[in-house]
């Protein structure tokens, strides 16, 4: 049980930290938007469905998936909120905005733990 | 101490030149805490749609970060003057492709007597690698490259001169207009400007130009552009110190710039140029004439080899391409280009044998002139151009991403560089998990409630929100809830679910009954954030609950999740 309500807390908290940054960043973005769905979604379920849909998709698209350029395509799409509907071009794009906002969040929680910490 | 020792070593574990590159801005960030959220609200500004503009935010907080340690240096412990300074640096740099204004150099200097030592760097160097990059983002909406960063704080010198943007801008068309033209334009130029600085940025841009211009006498008149824009790219993308060559010898010649443009005089210049350069040039210069013949040089070096290739490419789509797709082609052909073309069927074998040893070039270079002619049948077909297009976008789009990944600028090749991607993205989420979970039970404030966040209508009924504070921060101590008048049921049903679930483990459990209004008062230590319970509080934020209670643990921070303890610190 305990394991669970941690992994449950963890969720939360990464829940809370992502829907910061996409709130951040507003409907500017593909990625941005795709996670506000998902995560709008995930409220008012009152779960997350994550997993399941996942999976499916793996299995239609691994066939695909053969070369490697397109294995790491699929690997960040993966990792990219709303990146199974792009292209690679607006992947690469998607990318490059939620790199610098990740980044952007990084050091601004760092500073933020380091100054608390003092 | 014992969390900071903690997460000293977690980030160890972490990639270490990412981390590297963290922790620096970090340090920073220490003295740049409120700026910091500007430079956030700056990016992140709904007005700012452009994606260039998303960049320049970036960088100039980029800069604004290495240009803390300036005052900190300074011991400047009062940020507000400095957020000042650094909100107008970040306006003037975005205002730079915009129009000319008020020179921040100045106003910088007689803010920090210590930021001129960083901005009064010698004009000539970073003045040369920036005209090539503010050219380079004004022709091609590019973010100047990240790691750049030294160069950054010189660009407040530039903004100093107004008309350098349109100069820029005119340089980069230039190679559409003839040589008298751009004589014409030089000479305009160089009346207007009693600043050394910009004299000796055209005479850096002329030394190119004139370079190009020998070359246009013996080759082709897209010589001039593609030179030029290749030799820009090279300077932008590998070599700053070529740049900083460049321009030193430039420097004396400026008078000799001064009197004349003709061609004659130009190719003067040519010799007094660095070695290097000349060296290019002739490399250029041969391979302009044997391209034409059909015949395939190996390059002394890669640059020029580059520039060659690219040279080559747009002589051979010259007669397919009108001119501004050219220079579209150029500066993503220059780029490291990403050869997904490799796939395509255009390259195949003669790609080997081109002069250029890069192997992640884009694949239409014109090997053997007779292949070139059958290629190029090929080109006109309407896939073969959408699918080039398409593959210049992703060069495109792969050197931005190149620029913001760290350590990413030796990998050549698609798929290293997205291996690097991907691994960086994966890096960046784990760290914003661990560092959000780690604020999280520093700060014991049970005020989240994500649901409410993103459900816009319960939002807004709140009035309060995380909009005055500053979104991006994790911690959310902002989302402060308590002092809503629905307090007391919802209380007493979160807490009674909250006590069943999660306080099961806690050795107070037996203590306290099971009433919310005795569960607050022994909460000293939390009194203040218990009362800021939330309003609408779930089962499922129970736990996020307890991670607000479960604070102090010293212990490993993954493991501090696992443990339920109410620790009530009276």
């Amino acid at each position: 049980m305990s394991s669970k309500d941690s992994h449950r807390r963890s969720q939360k908290i990464t829940i809370a930290a992502y829907s910061s940054m996409v709130r951040a960043v507003g409907t500017r973005r593909a990625w941005s938007r795709a996670l506000l769905f998902k995560l709008r979604s995930q409220a008012r379920r009152g779960y997350v469905v994550k997993r399941r849909c996942f999976s499916v998709k793996k299995r239609r698209v691994t066939k695909k998936a053969s070369s490697g350029e397109l294995k790491q395509a699929e690997k960040l799409r993966s990792l990219v909120p709303g990146g199974e509907a792009m292209e690679f071009c607006e992947l690469l794009e998607e990318t490059a905005d939620y790199i610098k906002c990740l980044a952007t969040q990084v050091i601004r929680a760092y500073g933020k733990h380091q100054k608390g910490s003092r | 101490m014992e969390k900071e020792k903690l997460c000293m070593n977690e980030a160890a574990t972490m990639p270490p030149t990412w981390n590297l590159s963290n922790f620096g801005m970090a340090i920073q960030s220490n003295e740049l805490n409120c700026t910091s959220e500007q430079f956030s609200n700056c990016f992140f500004n709904p007005s700012w749609e452009n994606s260039m503009d998303q960049s320049d935010p970036f960088e100039s907080a980029l800069s604004s970060i290495v240009s803390s340690p300036v005052a900190s240096n300074a011991g400047i412990p009062g940020n507000g003057s400095e957020n000042v300074v650094l909100r107008e640096l970040i306006g003037r740099l975005g205002s730079i492709c915009n129009s000319g204004e008020v020179s921040p150099q100045s106003y910088i200097n007689g803010n920090n007597s210590t930021n001129t030592s960083c901005y009064s760097t010698p004009l000539d160097s970073p003045p040369k690698l920036n005209l090539s990059m503010m050219d380079h983002q004004i022709r091609g909406n590019f973010p100047i490259p990240g790691n750049h960063l030294v160069s950054h704080p010189s660009l407040a010198p530039f903004s100093a001169d107004p008309g350098f943007v349109e100069r820029a801008a005119r340089y980069s068309c230039f190679g559409s207009r003839n040589f008298s033209g751009l004589n014409g334009q030089f000479g305009l130029n160089e009346s207007e400007l009693p600043q050394r600085l910009t004299p000796r940025m055209e005479s850096g841009k002329l030394s190119r130009v004139s370079s190009n211009h020998s070359i246009k006498l013996s080759g082709s008149p897209m010589g001039v552009q593609e030179n030029r824009d290749g030799l820009l790219q090279e300077g932008i993308s590998a070599s700053d110190k070529k740049f900083s060559r460049l321009s030193r010898p430039s420097t004396p010649e400026n008078g000799e710039f001064g009197d004349s443009r003709e061609e004659s005089s130009v190719s003067e210049q040519v010799p007094g140029v660095e070695i290097g350069l000349k060296g290019q040039n002739d490399a250029n210069t041969r391979k302009r004439k044997s391209i034409p013949r059909g015949k395939a040089k190996e390059s002394p070096s890669s640059p020029p080899s580059k520039d060659a290739k690219v040279a080559a490419e747009n002589e051979e789509s010259n007669s397919k391409r009108s001119k501004p797709d050219e220079t579209n082609g150029n500066e993503k052909d220059t780029a490291k280009g990403k050869a997904e073309g490799n796939g395509s069927g255009k390259a195949s074998g003669d790609g080997n044998q081109k002069q250029n040893k890069d192997s992640a070039k884009p694949p239409e270079p014109p090997k053997d002139y007779i292949h070139v002619r059958a290629r190029r049948g090929q080109a006109t077909d309407s896939h073969s151009l959408a699918e080039r297009v398409r593959r210049e976008k992703i060069s495109e789009r792969m050197k931005f991403l190149q620029d913001l990944v760290p350590g990413c600028n030796k990998v050549t090749g698609k798929a290293v560089m997205l291996d690097e991607i991907i691994n960086y993205v994966q890096s960046l989420q784990r760290q914003v998990e661990f560092l959000s979970m780690k604020l999280a039970t520093v700060n014991p404030r049970m005020d989240f409630n994500m649901e409410a966040l993103l459900l816009k209508d319960i939002f807004q009924s709140r009035g309060s929100m995380p909009h005055n504070s500053f979104p991006l921060d994790t911690s959310a101590p902002a989302f402060s809830y308590g002092y809503q008048p629905q307090q007391g049921s919802l209380i007493h049903s979160g807490i009674s679910n909250g006590t069943e679930t999660s306080f099961s483990m806690n050795p107070l459990n037996a203590a306290m009954p099971r009433n919310p209004s005795t569960l607050l008062p022994p909460i000293d230590g939390f009194g203040e954030a218990s009362s800021q319970v939330p309003t609408v509080w779930e089962n499922d934020l129970q736990s996020v609950v307890q991670m607000g209670f479960g604070q102090n643990q010293p212990q490993s921070f993954p493991g501090s999740m696992a443990k339920t303890q109410m620790k009530i610190e009276l």
